[in-house]
């Protein structure tokens, strides 16, 4: 998909933050990818996330849920030195995956991941210029920093950039 | 890995060795964890002499680790985790509770299809029904016969259900699988065993997943 350097995974429940010419990389299935961007300084943000909202304790991993995650997300990427007025928002993931194994409890993680995600940007008044949502498939992401491009490859459909 | 976590259970003779679980974390010591592998691998063992006469060739069903880990983790050494794999999994139910997952990378359940359907290898190059069949039917032979060690050794009720299938990509089947079992607390419970057919050089994973509360029964004592 891309030049095989400086290619960052970020694996579940992380966040991770760089500058342009670094790539993310990650799979999502029912998690969803947050990724966050200046596109005047190149500096972004991916962040991983499972489940929608996070647990009463006053010790949990924050970038594992999307009420949590995004805010520190944002937080995390104006440190680094972007711009809160010029970031772009890109999504992708919350898949309904492996419907046969499913119990009540978890059935379409993928969709509440969706719903809590939005809640949050619309709450934080972050601009989505993009996303791949949903669908019964899981994705590879990429992400090329020095342009925001975000490159998504599903599984027996073939890959398409948003 | 084995993880020592705070010891908090009480040896209660011919019963059941205690573990304690609660809504946020098991609790399982060391020598317990190393108790449920010697069981684990014997289960394993059993699977393994089943699988090979039903295939015709050797393979080995190895446990690699008894594990109680968070979900990040996991997402760290997830094995398969960007290859287009076959997963099969098959609920338990009765005395344990909980699922067996089976995951192959895609060449693999396509050498496994050929040598069940005695075709020189590299023959099969789709993932159609006959696969799917192969794939389920394997996990089917290795649950059952590790379900019924289970029931043997440990004078319990468990019976597998009818498997289940998919095809995608690792990572995201088994994040999602693993994420199913961190809405019972912050560290999951696994056994994964390794399955190798060294002949054909295939490689696949069985997951075994006890609920939280199925867990102090794979401590009963057994003679």
């Amino acid at each position: 998909m891309a030049i095989d350097q400086n290619i960052i995974s970020v694996n579940m429940a992380e966040m991770r933050i760089a500058h342009a010419l670094a790539f993310f990389r990650t799979v999502l299935g029912s998690c969803i990818g947050v990724f966050v961007y200046d596109i005047k300084l190149k500096i972004g943000g991916l962040l991983h996330l499972m489940l929608p909202e996070h647990p009463d304790s006053d010790n949990f991993n924050v970038a594992k849920y999307a009420d949590s995650g995004i805010p520190a997300l944002i937080e995390a990427v104006c440190r680094e030195g972007a711009n809160r007025k010029n970031l772009i928002c890109k999504l992708s993931g919350g898949a309904k995956m492996f419907s046969g194994f499913s119990s009540n409890s978890i059935v379409d993680i993928g969709s509440r991941n969706q719903a809590a995600v939005s809640e949050k940007l619309k709450e934080l008044g972050l601009r989505v210029v993009a996303s791949d949502l949903g669908g019964e498939t899981g994705r590879k992401i990429l992400v090329d920093l020095s342009n925001g491009k975000l490159t998504v490859l599903h599984f027996n459909v073939g890959e398409k950039v948003i | 890995m084995l993880k020592t976590i705070n010891i908090d259970g009480e040896d209660e003779g011919e019963g059941l060795m205690s573990a304690t679980t609660n809504q946020n974390n098991i609790v399982i010591d060391e020598k317990h964890l190393e108790y449920i592998r010697v069981i684990a691998q014997r289960s394993a063992e059993n699977a393994s002499t089943v699988i090979s006469k039903w295939l015709k060739n050797t393979v080995t069903l190895r446990v690699l680790n008894v594990n109680m880990t968070t979900l990040e983790e996991i997402g760290v050494n997830m094995k398969l985790n960007e290859d287009i794999v076959f997963a099969s999994a098959t609920e338990l139910i009765g005395d344990i509770r909980g699922h067996f997952l089976f995951i192959f990378k895609l060449e693999d359940a396509f050498k496994m299809t050929d040598m069940v359907l005695k075709k020189p290898i590299g023959t099969t190059l789709e993932t159609d029904e006959l696969v799917q069949s192969v794939i389920l039917e394997t996990c089917n032979i290795v649950g059952s016969s590790f379900s019924n060690s289970l029931v043997n050794m440990l004078q319990i009720n468990l019976l597998p259900s009818a498997p289940s299938i998919c095809c995608d990509i690792g990572g995201a089947i088994m994040g999602n699988v693993f994420l199913e079992y961190a809405s019972y607390g912050e560290k999951i419970f696994f056994i994964d065993t390794e399955y190798v057919h060294e002949e054909s050089k295939i490689e696949g994973y069985f997951f075994i997943l006890p609920t939280p509360d199925s867990i102090p029964v794979l401590l009963k004592r057994i003679d």
